[in-house]
């Protein structure tokens, strides 16, 4: 297995001190722009990502295995993320007792194809073993991911780097429900002006024939609310009701 | 904070689809067009105010959108006693931005008082507004009218009639409609109970045509709601009264010693 170094955007680095605010426990928020595999291809739908923490500035790459290489490097998550060319927005909570109190966080990209060409599946909720020439061509072991926090919380690192992870249920909470605080028609656009919305999440409108049943997205791409207010612009003719929701990690 | 729900690394998987469908809107909005060519059209109001509180009476000003209306339209809803027939006209203010122009009608001192504006005065679910257009056709073709709102949380609603002072010779009005997205019976079970011999119901078609029905306790064909295709022929009793999506009905009551309700149930709602 290789690495490939991924950039994180800024919109989510700057979730992460959002994320932190009011939280016991710790929550690191990453996503990327847009990831290419070392061959240049784009990255495909279902495709692993790796939160990985290193007490030092660089991380010291992961086995075939998915294995820390250097001892007291964690993995912390390692999902089939990728959508759309790119890894969504995730908000990812360790629990207090288990967060690093330094070090920094490192997001990579996984190139788990195999033979057929896809995605690995999971296997014992890892990554599969690739194909042999894939899992040995290891150039990009230890290259250096981009940090995507460091702060001090929480208390000692577990030395067996397998410690409790908390999913962000209490982060779901912090991020609040969005609210349609107006609607208007503009010749043959709808101008939906949505409010509560928080800069980690991305968020789309959803339209549906009845009320119960609004599932259908109206935007080709969700829109990352750089403040607290965006107005959705729009075909009127996409649906009868309406509502605004978070774009799903899966589809 | 809620509970955490702690899962170790490899079970994380199995969460992100309950991540991905919590973060949801508080609200549903709902926009229903109307294709009519009537001048004057009976218009349903469907939706409700844009609240975080559920099922808000909506503005008389946001009931139906103005863009595609024309300076000189009017709207005109009953009061919350069912007494006064209050009209808006259509204007054009500061930057060609249209607004309702509040009705004069107070008179005090001999001096015109401006009555209500539209955004002061509200209209539930369930009940119904007129709307005059100078302009319902353009070539030939139907110009069609928006209803956009919130879309209410109760599944049962009620539209008010009023009957105070209501006898054969001084019917009193109330303007009624579904509070759906849909066409409606509402003659389907349940919906309208107690009306009295004599009441009428008027609807008028999206092409502006109006149809009367009249209950009759001893009609030909027993008691019941009553109509016919014109008036040469003799009324037939009937058992649909069909109000079209996005219009209304007047009922007209013609006794005030019984109140009849109308109440619909399973409408939209989120």
């Amino acid at each position: 297995m290789r690495f490939s170094k991924i950039s994180l955007c800024a919109a989510a680095v700057a979730a992460v001190s959002i994320a932190f605010a009011d939280a016991a426990n710790t929550l690191v928020v990453f996503s990327t722009t847009g990831d290419t595999y070392a061959d240049g291809t784009a990255v495909q739908d279902g495709e692993w990502y790796a939160l990985c923490w290193s007490a030092n500035n660089e991380f010291g790459g992961l086995s075939s295995e998915c294995e820390p290489l250097v001892e007291g490097d964690r993995v912390f998550l390692m999902a089939p993320l990728a959508e759309g060319g790119r890894c969504p927005d995730v908000v990812f909570q360790i629990k207090s007792s288990e967060a690093p109190t330094s070090g920094n966080y490192f997001v990579y990209l996984l190139d788990t194809r195999g033979l057929d060409g896809k995605p690995s599946k999971a296997v014992n909720k890892k990554p599969a073993m690739v194909n042999a020439a894939v899992a040995t061509n290891a150039e990009a072991k230890g290259a250096k991911g981009t940090e995507a926090s460091s702060y001090a919380t929480g208390s000692e690192l577990s030395k067996d780097g397998s410690g409790a992870i908390a999913w962000n249920e209490s982060g779901v909470d912090n991020v609040g429900q969005p609210e349609i605080k107006s609607f208007r028609i503009d010749g043959d656009r709808v101008k939906i002006k949505v409010a509560n919305m928080h800069p980690s999440v991305r968020y789309n409108i959803f339209t549906g024939s009845e009320p119960g049943s609004i599932t259908k997205t109206t935007l080709d791409s969700p829109v990352s609310a750089e403040s607290n207010s965006v107005e959705f612009d729009l075909d009127k003719d996409q649906g009868k009701f309406f509502k605004v929701g978070r774009q799903p990690l899966t589809k | 904070m809620k509970k955490t729900a702690l899962l170790t690394v490899s079970a994380l998987l199995a969460a992100a689809p309950v991540f991905a469908s919590d973060v949801q809107g508080s609200n549903v909005f709902g926009l229903l067009t109307v294709l009519s060519k009537a001048a004057d059209t009976i218009v349903a109001v469907p939706w409700c105010e844009c609240s975080t509180a559920d099922d808000q009476p909506i503005a008389i000003s946001n009931i139906v959108k103005t863009a595609n209306l024309t300076v000189g339209d009017v709207v005109s809803a009953l009061d919350e006693k069912g007494d006064v027939l209050r009209t808006w006209t259509l204007a054009s203010g500061a930057g060609g931005v249209k607004y309702w122009a509040a009705p004069v009608e107070v008179i005090e001192n001999g001096n015109p008082m401006a009555g209500i504006t539209a955004d002061k005065a509200h209209a539930a679910r369930g009940a119904a507004i007129l709307l005059h257009r100078a302009n319902p056709t353009s070539g030939g073709d139907e110009v069609p009218f928006y209803l956009y709102g919130q879309v209410g949380t109760n599944a049962t609603v009620s539209s008010t009639i009023y009957n105070t002072g209501a006898s054969s010779s001084t019917p009193v009005y109330s303007l009624i409609a579904p509070p759906t997205d849909a066409d409606a019976n509402l003659l389907a079970s349940g919906v309208l109970t107690g009306p009295v011999n004599g009441d009428s119901v008027i609807t008028r078609s999206l092409a502006g045509v109006n149809k009367t029905y009249t209950y009759k306790e001893s009609g030909a064909s027993g008691a019941g709601w009553y109509a016919s295709a014109n008036p040469t022929v003799a009324p037939t009793k009937v058992d649909l009264i069909t109000i079209s999506a996005g219009t209304g009905a007047w009922y007209v009551s013609r006794s005030s010693s019984a109140k009849p309700t109308i109440t619909w149930s399973g409408v939209p709602h989120k």
